[in-house]
Formats: C-alpha cells, sequence, structure tokens
C-alpha cells in the first residue's frame, strides 16, 4: 500500500492504517528504537507507542513524506525513553555511542556558539549532508541519525567495516571544518 | 558544557530534514550492492601477483651517477599486517611514488613528488596515502598495475577485472558496463555466460527483467542470495506447475518450491558459467584486458574478450568523459602492438593484414606494407615497429614517414634495431627450416626435416632458424625513401654496441673488436684510444661487468682498465641499464654492496638472506624496493644525494617510519 493510502485511512480513522503502518514499517521503526534502546522489548514498545503517537497526530498533521514522518516520531520517543532510563541510572542503548563521536569531533576544540538553537545547527547540518555524496550522505545519517551500527551499515551499503569507519571519519572531520567557517563552532 | 552540546546535536539531528532521513531509510531497506565473492580465484591471483609481482623501482636519471649512501628498512610481517595482500609497485611521473595494496584499497607511498635535481636534495617522505576501497562491489582489488596520466591508478580484482581510481578524486571508476558505439556491452563474462545456460536449461525462463535481476543478484551475491531472493520474492511467479514436474522439485509448499526451485536451477546455472567462464580465463587470461594507456590525454585501449565467442572488440576509454569508443571493425583481432613515445601511447593495427595503422591518441596514422601473415615476432624498439617472419626476412615499419621496409634475408628470429632504429642488424644463418615450409640453403622442405629430424624441426619452429653462422648483417635504411642503403656483414658472437651508429663493438670469444660500419673496417686502435669519432663515446659504455669465481669483476672491453670491484662472493648482481652501478648481493656472506662501477666506490648493506631474491631490475641508485618472500619482510633501500649524512638519514628514516607506521 502506498503511502498515501496509509494517511487516508488515517484520516478516516480507519484502525487498519496502523496495521498497514506497522506492515510496511515496522521493521524500520523496531530497527530505529532497538539501535537507540539496545533492547528488543523496549524497542517493541517503543514502536508501539510510536503507532500510537502516529494515530494521535495524524490528522492534524498530513505529512508529506510520511516515512521519515514515522521515523521522526520513533526515534523522538525512543531517545526520550533513554533520557528517563539514564535518569534512573538504568544504562543507556546504544545511541550514546554515535552520538558522543560526533560530539567528541566537533568539540575536541571547538565550543558551540552560545546562542545557536538547535533549528539553526539541524539546518546547517542539512546544508552540509547536501554538500556529501550520496554514499557519504547516508552512511552519516544512518550511523547518527539511525544509530546503526558500522556493521550494519556495512552491510546495506556492501561496504567493508573499514570503509565506513574511514568515511565517517572523514565526514566529522568535513563537518567540524564545514561548523568552524560557518561560526557556529568557535 | 559538553552535555549541553550534546542535547544541542541530538536535539538539531531530531529535526533533521525529512529528505534526508527517508534517503538513508531507502538505502537501508535496499539488498546490498553487488559483491563478488570467490576465494579461490582471489587466491589464485594473490600466489600469481606475489610471484610474478613485487616490481621493483625503476627510476630515471640515468645518467648522474651518485654514490650510493645506502638507507634499509623493512616491514615485517606483512602478512600480519592488516591483511597486506599484495606487494606491487610503480612508479609515475618520475617521481618516487610506489603503490601497494592491501585488502581491496590502495596505497601509495610517496618519497617525493619532484624530480631532484642536482640542486635539489630534497626527497622527502609524505604520508601514505590510503585510497578508499578498490572493490567497489567488484571484488577485492589485488595490485596496482599502472597508473595514468598522474592520476588513475589501475588494479585488478581477483578475476582481473580492472578497477580504475580516480586518485584525485578520491574515487574508483565503475567500468560495471559501458556503452560502447550504440551497443550496452557488459564486461562481466560470468553474467553472460549465466545467461546462455539458463536459457538453454530453461528456455524462458529469463523473459522477464526481474528474473533476469534475479540471476544477476544471485551471481554477484551468492552468499546473500536466500536474502535477496526473499526481498523479491513476491514479485516473482514462476511456472509452479512447469517446476512440479521436474524431478527433485516435490516440495509441499509453494514457498519451499520457490525457493528450491531458485537454489536447485541458478546454481546449475551458476556453475556451468563459471566453469565456462574458467576455461575461458585458462586460455585468456583477462577478461577485459587493458592493451595500454595513454598517459598524457587519459586514455586507454582495451581489449575486451566476448565470451559468447564474437571474438575480440577493441575500445578506446577516456577516464576524463568515462565513456568507451569502439575502435572500427576492420581493427578487430589486428592489433599487434603497442608502444610508449613521450608518455603517449600508439596502437598498432594491422588492418588488412598488410597495412601498419597506428592509432594515436589524436590521429591515425597508416603506411607500409608489412606482411602480417608470416609474421612470427613483433618488437618495439627504438620507437620503431620491427617484425621478423619465420626466420625468412626482417621488417621495419617508420611511422613518421608511412614507410615500411622489408629486408628478405635469411636471418635468425632474433633481429634488433640501433638506437635511432635506422639500422637493423640481425644474425644470418646457413639455412632456414620449418616455419612456412620454405626451404633453406640445402633445399629440405619442413616437411622432409620434419621427418628426418623432429626435434630439430620443433626448435626451428620455435626460432624460426638454427645453424647460427657468426655473421650479422647491418642494414643501413633510409626511413623517407622505405630502402636499406648499405649493409655490411660483420663477424662476432654478440654486439655489444653501437658508437654514433657509425661504429660497431663485436665480441667473438671474449675478445672485442670494433668495426666501422659503412666499410666494415677494423678501427678497434682508434676507439681504444679513445679518439674515434668527433664526440667520443660515453665511458661507462665499455665497461663490462662480470662474475668469476665468486667475485666481481668490471674492465674496460679491451682490457684497458680491468679492475676487482668486489673481492666477495658475488652470488647475483644486477646492473643498470647503463652499466654505471652495479647492486651485488654475497648469498654466503648474506650481503649487498651498492657499487659505482665507474669509480669503484662501494657501500655495504647488510641484508637480509634471499633479500635479492625478487630483484630484477635497477637503473638507479636512488631507491630499491625488494620484498623478502621467505621473511615476509618488505624491504626499503633508499639513497639520497643529500650532503648531509644526517639529513640522508633522517629523509629515509622518514620514510620508512611512514611505512612502518601504518
Amino acid at each position: 500500500m502506498q503511502d498515501k493510502q496509509i494517511i487516508d485511512l488515517f484520516f478516516a480513522r480507519d484502525e487498519s492504517a496502523v496495521l498497514q503502518t506497522k506492515q510496511k514499517h515496522g521493521a524500520m521503526c523496531f530497527s530505529i528504537a532497538n539501535n537507540i534502546l539496545g533492547d528488543r522489548e523496549d524497542a517493541a514498545e517503543c514502536e508501539n507507542d510510536a503507532y500510537l503517537a502516529l494515530w494521535n497526530a495524524i490528522p492534524p498533521a498530513n505529512p508529506r513524506n510520511f516515512t521519515a514522518f514515522l521515523a521522526k516520531i520513533t526515534r523522538s520517543i525512543a531517545i526520550k525513553r533513554v533520557r528517563e532510563r539514564t535518569a534512573k541510572k538504568r544504562g543507556g542503548g546504544q545511541t550514546e555511542v554515535p552520538l558522543d563521536e560526533l560530539i567528541n569531533c566537533l568539540s575536541d576544540k571547538n565550543d558551540f556558539e552560545a546562542q545557536l538553537r538547535a533549528e539553526e545547527l539541524a539546518e546547517l547540518l542539512g546544508s552540509f549532508l547536501d554538500t556529501l555524496k550520496r554514499d557519504e550522505r547516508n552512511v552519516f545519517v544512518c550511523r547518527y541519525w539511525y544509530c546503526d551500527s558500522v556493521a550494519d551499515i556495512a552491510s546495506h551499503f556492501g561496504f567493508s567495516k573499514s570503509k565506513v569507519k574511514m568515511i565517517l571519519l572523514r565526514t566529522r572531520d568535513k563537518l567540524s571544518a564545514f561548523l568552524v567557517k560557518e561560526g557556529v563552532l568557535l | 558544557m559538553k552535555k549541553d552540546m550534546k542535547e544541542l546535536t541530538e536535539n538539531a539531528l531530531g529535526l533533521l530534514r525529512d529528505d534526508l532521513i527517508s534517503d538513508a531509510q531507502t538505502m537501508r531497506n535496499s539488498p546490498a550492492p553487488k559483491r563478488v565473492f570467490w576465494k579461490i580465484p582471489l587466491a589464485a591471483c594473490l600466489a600469481l601477483l606475489i610471484t610474478a609481482g613485487v616490481c621493483v623501482a625503476v627510476l630515471t636519471g640515468r645518467n648522474a651517477v651518485p654514490p650510493y649512501h645506502g638507507q634499509l628498512y623493512s616491514v615485517p610481517n606483512l602478512w600480519e599486517r592488516d591483511d597486506f595482500n599484495s606487494v606491487a609497485f610503480l612508479f609515475r611521473g618520475g617521481a618516487e611514488e610506489a603503490s601497494a595494496s592491501r585488502n581491496g584499497k590502495g596505497m601509495l607511498l610517496t618519497l617525493s613528488s619532484r624530480v631532484p635535481s642536482a640542486e635539489s636534495d630534497d626527497i622527502s617522505a609524505e604520508p601514505f596515502i590510503e585510497t578508499e576501497d578498490l572493490s567497489v562491489g567488484l571484488g577485492v582489488s589485488v595490485g596496482f598495475e599502472n597508473i595514468i596520466a598522474d592520476r588513475y591508478a589501475v588494479a585488478y580484482d581477483e578475476h582481473y577485472y580492472p578497477v580504475f581510481y580516480d586518485l584525485e578524486q578520491n574515487t574508483a571508476v565503475d567500468l560495471d558496463t559501458q556503452i560502447i558505439g550504440d551497443q550496452k556491452v557488459s564486461l562481466d563474462p560470468l553474467i553472460e555466460a549465466c545467461f546462455v545456460y539458463a536459457e538453454e536449461l530453461y528456455p524462458g525462463m529469463l523473459s522477464t527483467q526481474n528474473n533476469r535481476d534475479l540471476l544477476t543478484e544471485f551471481v554477484y551475491g551468492m552468499p546473500r542470495y536466500l536474502i535477496e531472493w526473499r526481498l523479491k520474492y513476491h514479485t516473482f511467479e514462476p511456472d509452479l506447475d512447469f517446476l512440479r514436474e521436474l524431478d527433485g522439485f516435490r516440495y509441499d509448499t509453494e514457498e519451499n518450491l520457490r525457493e528450491r526451485f531458485f537454489h536447485e536451477c541458478f546454481s546449475e546455472i551458476y556453475f556451468r558459467a563459471y566453469e565456462t567462464v574458467e576455461e575461458l580465463y585458462r586460455h585468456k587470461p583477462y577478461w577485459v584486458e587493458i592493451m595500454g594507456m595513454d598517459g598524457k590525454n587519459g586514455t586507454c585501449l582495451a581489449v575486451i574478450h566476448d565470451v559468447m565467442g564474437n571474438g575480440l572488440s577493441y575500445v578506446l576509454y577516456d577516464f576524463k568523459t568515462d565513456s568507451c569508443t569502439k575502435l572500427p571493425d576492420n581493427y578487430q583481432n589486428s592489433l599487434i602492438g603497442m608502444m610508449w613515445k613521450n608518455g603517449d601511447a600508439e596502437f598498432r593495427f594491422s588492418a588488412d593484414g598488410k597495412v601498419i595503422t597506428v592509432v594515436y591518441p589524436d590521429a591515425v596514422l597508416s603506411g607500409g606494407n608489412i606482411d602480417k601473415s608470416y609474421l612470427d615476432r613483433y618488437t618495439l624498439e627504438a620507437d620503431r615497429d620491427l617484425f621478423s617472419y619465420n626466420g625468412e626476412s626482417v621488417g621495419v615499419f617508420y611511422p613518421e614517414y608511412g614507410t615500411a621496409v622489408t629486408l628478405p634475408v635469411r636471418a635468425s628470429s632474433e633481429a634488433f634495431l640501433s638506437k635511432s632504429g635506422n639500422v637493423v642488424y640481425y644474425k644470418q644463418c646457413d639455412r632456414v627450416r620449418g616455419g612456412s615450409g620454405q626451404n633453406g640453403e640445402d633445399g629440405e622442405s619442413a616437411e622432409a626435416v620434419s621427418v628426418k629430424c623432429p626435434d630439430e624441426l620443433w626448435y626451428s619452429r620455435l626460432y624460426g632458424a638454427n645453424t647460427d653462422t657468426d655473421n650479422w648483417v647491418f642494414a643501413v635504411i633510409d626511413p623517407q625513401k622505405g630502402e636499406a642503403v648499405t649493409q655490411t656483414i660483420l663477424q662476432g658472437n654478440f654486439v655489444r654496441f653501437m658508437i654514433g651508429e657509425t661504429v660497431v663493438l663485436m665480441e667473438k670469444d671474449g675478445v672485442y673488436t670494433a668495426y666501422e660500419l659503412a666499410s666494415g673496417k677494423n678501427v678497434t686502435e682508434e676507439v681504444s684510444a679513445g679518439t674515434y669519432g668527433e664526440n667520443g663515446y660515453p665511458y661507462h659504455q665499455r665497461l663490462a661487468v662480470y662474475e668469476q669465481d665468486g667475485a666481481l669483476y668490471h674492465k674496460d672491453v679491451f682490457g684497458v682498465f680491468g679492475q676487482v670491484l668486489l673481492a666477495e662472493q658475488a652470488d647475483r648482481y644486477v646492473l643498470s641499464d647503463d652499466g654505471a652501478f652495479a647492486f651485488v648481493y654475497s648469498d654466503r656472506a648474506n650481503e649487498a654492496f651498492c657499487i659505482n662501477v665507474a669509480s669503484g666506490e662501494s657501500a655495504r648493506i647488510e641484508l637480509t638472506r634471499e633479500f635479492l631474491r625478487q630483484l630484477t631490475e635497477i637503473r638507479d641508485a636512488r631507491l630499491v624496493i625488494s620484498y623478502n618472500e621467505y621473511e615476509n619482510t618488505l624491504v626499503f633501500s633508499v639513497s639520497t644525494q643529500a650532503k648531509d649524512e644526517d639529513r640522508r638519514a633522517e629523509l629515509a628514516r622518514s620514510f620508512a617510519d611512514t611505512v612502518l607506521g601504518q
């Protein structure tokens, strides 16, 4: 079923919308949640929470990119759970690893400009990613947005793990230079 | 602060644009790109590469005869070093850049980007350049073959499939499929062979694009075939009734039936095709064979061996536009050679079996009348095309004049050209046997010889002639007229060298004699006194280096300057092509020496045993790279012209550290 048809089901308040979403995008939601939470049961719960959130969001929302919309919801819920879990000192998922990887690169020698807002940084990230080749861009997004492991990325792209690591390293370096040039890394 | 940055970054990532997220998700959903996986061919190719291919530095700067100041470093245990699975070296642009590959990645070991001059002692070590994965889905590269236009590295994967790597862009150029003329040509023989067998075994099975894709993916990703097949499963509709009639496909569920079908029939197709391709490889080791590169313009000539039995196709591949141009049909099967001239490749074709056509990067030149039908040897010497025909004649093609000269002589198949290409010389024979069946002096036919002396016939067919005399024929050619001006016969076992193409030095039984070419006059006295000719002759050309009773000697060929170079046991030595420099190895003493032949100056270098085993050629004292296969050690010997000893050591160490640091 096309995403547009699924959205129509949501607008019609047809509960089969959730079933169709699960059939088409369930694997993606689970993998995002599992990558971040590192726990299959938590990930399954997170996936279900995402469907509920989707049900509540559409309508009124009418996303043009349904896949990304759902992915963002899932990721947001998963990260929220990680924060709750961290607050309870229950240990973190593997989202910490890629994020630390990125932060360490960016903050090795620099600090962010104090007044920078997340929206501005997101826009800059988008601009930066537009400058990359498709493979590089997607490797970056898979690692830092989907929190995929290096091994999984290598498998997805048909690359060796060392190549993925090399791409990530170079992309981080480029990003650091880009943000310095844009004046947000001081 | 760090926590704030983390939260900010995390939040920013959460607001990433939708298209970026969905594009990555598309990639995550897609089956992995095809990768070649065969291990046996990889091992075979590695073995081949290692056996055949530890190339040794071929450096320029022949005129300089620097004293050798060697610094020797080694990289031990290569095989344990991150799957350093091949060692191959090449040099480009006169600068000292070696390349090697490991585990599909290429490395450039850069010594210097500049050609050192007498004023410059700047040979600096630069870090490795580790390229991206060269395999680009085509398998693991096993080593660089060449670098063209100072930009493109050429590697071959385990199937000798060429992979081109753009060193500036740090990207691989995928030659998987190219448009050649109007024809889309798949360069993968296995796929083509699989299609042939699929049609043969299961007629109509590949009538849909989906099934063709499935078979292609099966071939490229056999270990992953089930995964990839499942991803495509829902769109595949085989003729199940037909399958049920086949023996061995009786399964309860439809899914199992489909899976079994694919497994069985694709495996059969695959292995039959693979056998075909292996058979092809046995006779033609390359599928796509890079015949030559144009180092200046960034084009290369490739020959495509057609697994479908349609012969060969020649294509010119242009790196700049990533496109191929198919050469005219009348060039098919007619390439007889390729040469380099000032960095440009020239491709020689015999389009109709007689006229030689030279394809330059930007022009085509035809001329001459070289009969290819009896051609048994073709060489490129002194920028000329040299042909010999079954020991019966010798031909030379002069592309700049469009002329060709054929000398109808009885000669051994070994013919040579002087440096300018205007003097042809060959050893005359008493009689000619075999080959085309033409008679020798005694009138015997090939068949008659075959009856009388089959071994001799075999020999003569290989070499065109036997029963050499000591007579050497020297023909001076006027290339503009396309004819021989003079022919002179001189005696000797070997021709050592020519002096200005007017005097030739002959050796017979260890005695050297100089003759004037035009007249045949003995001018040994004038030459040995150093008074012959207007410009004299290079000193080192008169030096001979030889080994006797384990010691190494050199002397002037006329015996004027006889001198012991090295009293040690000289088990093996190589000479630079101008005879100015020798690299000597003593197995018993386990030592190596670099010697300036002219001055006798030498430097002793401690080496591991068998170091020189892989050392095959050296033209300059400045860099020697060798691989010790017994100790699995890469050995760098670096010499510089720096006057400062410490500076030399520092530079060499820097280079070695670069290597060792990886």
